[in-house]
């Protein structure tokens, strides 16, 4: 746990909302997660990115989708086979791997020198990809993780931005398009979108 | 982030009563993002990469030193000594990192909501959920145990017919069988995909399977033949794979066949890569019109008096009805070349060419398979034998037919190894259905109870209510794809176990990831019919995602049904490896083989020095084909010698090599009366004199026929004609006079 008193707000929205992401993408939404991002706290934290410029139409679109969507058994299981087709492989050739590697091989492979690179830099800051997450270090939710990482580290800000230059800013382009096309639901196009929009919005304000 | 470009201050944040800053702060260091699930990161000591190291591993289509750097697989980089690789291997590591792998194990949701036979028009439409390993394994271990209870063993299929990853121990195939054996038995299928109908037939006419058989040696077809017939038969490609790991040694002897000037003759609609690297003619027959051209064949040879007469009547039976068929005289259509041009489209002029090149010196057919993958397939393949009979060359050296030249190397010498025995699939119960053959799925499926013929019997198709699939792709493989659509919808239960989402695994409401053969540790044989090598195989990288081997899943599921003590018996894949290549090496003692290594040590100087003096003194005096088999040997020596990783298998090799040569081997499928003097298509290994080199089991050159049919079991006169009643020439859908069907 850190530190959180040097640590701007600029800072703490930019890791919470990475973390946000990473947990979207990273395993199945459930009933907590709609209820908290209809009316708790993460709705609280959309609400705060809605305030920002660069931000507010991918939040618009995702508190939409929200606000339309029941939160009965049915309406969960919607969005868990929503989240194996897209991102588990049971969609086939109408999904979106969210891995760096399957968009760095033009879709050919989860395997690129890319994952080695990630890898590498996750080592340097002593992490690595929990034994419980059965995904590569390429994965979009352990991406995300680190992101949120690095957010929370007054040092790292640097290393943050070439690390979304590097590995996300492509990724995240071919990702959210890959969502657009296959995601009947639209929930996770609208994160997707986000993810994008988070994602230029501090290429352009991180030094 | 910009403050100039948006107006978030902390008294306009919507965070309700708390400071923008506090909320933050709140949500990220309290659990209040808990829902997010666990940790996708953690902290580990700060530890160099792994670095880059090498491991050896196989394939059907080679053995190759896997490239692993800091812990993924790289590069696959073909076995140094494979004499002829192919680019397949290049490709391996993107069978482990496939984008098609299944990484979870998946449920259907309408199963999963509603229970078996739930929507099951709704299989195929990609609607799965994942769940853990334990809500699988207790899902599969209920619905085996409910369909059992419900309907009996017989409404379970064990769907796994044909291919399965190459490994001796890791065999999924195998695995389900003993799964499903200890579970109260199960419909298992017979016969496979490949060769379903030749290998039924054959059995009838040959009194063996053939397809699956070694070829006569290829140094005797090159000392004696003069043509050879490549009839649908495509080696110079098909020969890159193997069931297997190949050596690809087959390659060798295609060259050698090559330079040797051979008259070669490849009948195929299409110019394959075997014709053009064997210089061969090229007929391109019409699709589907193999046996009409084979009968105008025969025609031309009864007519230009080229047939064999003594052979025929020493050795089968049933010419005389064959040959009145062929010249008309039982239906009043002779079968002339220009008959049979009007339905191959091959000239008159070329068929009566080819009848007349293959009466002309010892000729060697080779057919291949896909011809007989038809309605009526058994048709050519039969038709083929009569050919060889016809010309009277079945036995004698380089000259008959075979069926498996294109397959598996075979016709490249063997050698007496010691074979390391696989799992085995357990012991069926005494109430064990019956099998049903394979490709009759889609029939059994849209018409339970109904009764039909196969293979002289009558079977009928049990009500299947539970399918459980591994190591195949019926959806792909089985014929009609829409009516096996139709049929997919019938069971109450799918389950299907697999590498990648295939088509099946998408048409199924249990889906199980399973590892790919690089994810685990193995051996397998090498070299195909030959079996001159045991390949490691060593694990090259860890489970992908959440796969498992196959054995672990079939033991978790034997878990939930209270008999996992005994499906694994407690042992661990090292304690099973270890256990199955100590019986390979009992084998190898009993047979006074040396083993080039242990399994536990490294390679000693002093085994691999004794090895390879016994090999020389062994090899000197036999044949060209044992010099071959040395030099071979002498890459399982390299092999273990230059391995990278000192752990579990290394390489057992021959130091006592049998050569298939001329007069060494029994004829299986033909009566004989001089079997120490007749070359046959199809040698079988058995046990040489060491002084004379020929069968120590062949029988006395006076021995009378039913004496040597006696002593050869299965041996019986080779049938040209009806054996298998109602069955009579097939020649095309619109000339076939009379013909019922041999199911396969």
């Amino acid at each position: 746990m850190y530190d959180l008193t040097d640590i701007t707000t600029e800072n703490l929205s930019r890791a919470a909302t990475y973390r946000f992401l990473a947990g979207v993408f990273g395993t199945e939404v459930n009933a907590t997660f709609l209820q908290s991002a209809t009316s708790g706290e993460l709705r609280q934290l959309l609400d705060d990115l809605q305030c920002e410029a660069d931000l507010k139409d991918a939040v618009d679109l995702l508190k939409f989708n929200l606000d339309q969507r029941s939160h009965d058994a049915s309406a969960i299981m919607d969005l868990r086979v929503i989240f194996s087709s897209l991102f588990l492989g049971a969609g086939g050739r109408k999904s979106a791997p969210p891995y760096a590697s399957y968009y760095a091989t033009e879709k050919t492979s989860l395997s690129h020198a890319c994952v080695a690179e990630i890898e590498t830099t996750y080592r340097k800051h002593q992490l690595a990809p929990h034994q419980n997450f059965s995904e590569p270090a390429d994965h979009i939710a352990a991406m995300l993780s680190f992101c949120s990482e690095l957010a929370l580290q007054p040092t790292q800000q640097a290393e943050l931005k070439a690390f979304l230059q590097t590995h996300l800013k492509t990724f995240s382009q071919g990702f959210s398009e890959d969502c657009s096309s296959y995601d009947k639901d639209g929930f996770y196009l609208a994160c997707a979108n986000l993810l994008r929009a988070l994602i230029e919005r501090d290429l352009s304000t991180l030094h | 982030m910009s403050t100039q470009n948006n107006t978030i201050t902390e008294n306009t944040s919507p965070t309700k009563g708390m400071t923008r800053r506090r909320f933050l702060s709140t949500l990220l260091s309290t659990s209040a993002i808990a829902f997010m699930g666990s940790p996708l990161l953690m902290k580990v000591a700060h530890a160099a990469a792994a670095g880059t190291k090498e491991v050896l591993n196989g394939a059907h289509w080679g053995l190759f030193r896997a490239v692993v750097k800091d812990g993924r697989f790289v590069e696959a980089k073909p076995f140094e000594h494979d004499i002829r690789p192919t680019s397949n291997i290049a490709n391996t590591p993107e069978l482990v990192y496939s984008p098609s792998r299944i990484k979870y194990p998946m449920v259907r949701r309408g199963f999963l909501e509603n229970g078996p036979q739930a929507n099951t028009e709704d299989r195929g439409k990609g609607e799965f959920v994942r769940v853990t390993w334990d809500q699988a394994f207790e899902l599969v271990a209920k619905e085996l145990n409910r369909v059992r209870d419900t309907f009996g063993p017989a409404a379970i299929y064990g769907g796994s017919p044909g291919w399965k990853s190459v490994g001796r121990f890791h065999n999924c195939r195998a695995g389900l069988y003993r799964l499903l054996n200890m579970n109260g038995g199960y419909t298992k299928g017979v016969g496979d995909y490949s060769t379903g109908a030749a290998q039924v037939i054959m059995t009838h006419i040959m009194g063996n399977p053939e397809v699956y058989a070694q070829m006569s040696s290829y140094e005797t077809v090159l000392e004696h033949t003069d043509n050879i017939i490549l009839w649908g038969c495509n080696p110079q490609e098909t020969l890159n794979m193997g069931w297997v790991i190949p050596d690809h040694k087959g390659f060798t002897y295609l060259d050698q066949l090559r330079d040797a000037g051979k008259n070669v003759i490849s009948i195929d609609p299409l110019m394959t890569e075997s014709a053009k690297h064997l210089n061969a003619k090229w007929y391109a027959p019409r699709p589907g019109s193999d046996t009409a051209t084979m009968m105008a064949i025969a025609h031309e040879l009864i007519k230009t008096e080229k047939v064999d007469e003594d052979f025929l009547s020493e050795f089968t039976v049933g010419y005389e009805e064959l040959k009145a068929y062929v010249l008309g005289e039982t239906d009043g259509i002779e079968k002339t070349p220009e008959w049979a041009s009007e339905l191959s489209e091959l000239p008159a002029s070329d068929i009566r060419d080819i009848a007349a090149q293959m009466a002309n010196g010892t000729t060697m057919i080779m057919g291949g398979w896909s011809m007989q993958r038809a309605d009526h397939g058994e048709q050519p393949h039969w038709m083929m034998v009569t050919l060889a009979a016809m010309l009277g060359q079945i036995g004698k050296p380089g000259g008959g037919f075979g069926y498996s030249w294109h397959y598996e190397c075979a016709g490249v010498p063997s050698a007496n190894n010691a074979i390391v025995p696989g799992l085995s699939g357990g012991k069926a119960p005494e109430n064990m259905p019956p099998a049903m053959p394979v490709a009759r799925i889609t029939d059994a499926l849209l018409n339970p109870g109904e009764t039909i013929d196969h293979n002289g019997r009558k079977y009928t198709y049990p009500e299947f209510k539970l399918i459980y699939w591994t190591g195949g792709n019926p959806l792909s493989h089985q014929q009609d794809r829409n009516r096996m659509l139709k049929a997919w919808q019938r069971p109450e239960t799918i389950i299907v176990q697999d590498i990648f989402w295939t088509a099946s695994a998408k048409f199924a409401d249990i889906v199980l990831p399973a590892t790919t053969a690089f994810e685990r540790n193995d051996m397998e044989m090498g070299g195909g019919a030959s079996g001159k090598y045991l390949f490691p195989m060593h694990q090259v990288v860890e489970p992908q995602f959440e796969s498992k081997n196959d054995l672990d899943i079939y033991q978790g599921i034997a878990d939930k049904l209270g008999f996992g003590d005994k499906y694994l018996e407690g042992k661990s894949e090292e304690d099973w490896l270890r256990e199955l290549y100590g019986k390979a090496l009992a084998q190898g003692k009993a047979r006074t083989l040396k083993c080039l290594t242990s399994m536990s040590s490294g390679p000693t100087r002093q085994v691999m020095s004794s090895s390879q003096q016994q090999m020389k003194q062994y090899s000197t005096p036999v044949t060209a084909s044992s010099a071959k088999i040395l030099s071979l040997n002498h890459w399982a020596h390299h092999l273990v010698s230059s391995r990278s990783t000192p752990r579990l298998l290394q390489i057992w090799a021959t130091t006592t090599v049998k050569v298939t040569q001329p007069g060494s081997s029994q004829l299986n499928g033909l009566v004989l009366r001089k079997p120490n003097s007749i070359h046959c298509t199809c040698f079988h290994h058995t046990q040489l004199n060491a002084s004379t080199h020929k069968p120590t089991t062949s029988p006395p050159a006076t021995t009378t026929r039913s004496q040597v049919a006696s002593q050869f079991g299965s041996l019986r006169k080779m049938h040209l004609h009806a054996v298998l009643k109602p069955v009579m020439w097939f020649v095309s859908s619109t000339n076939a006079v009379r013909h019922s069907r041999a199911h396969t």
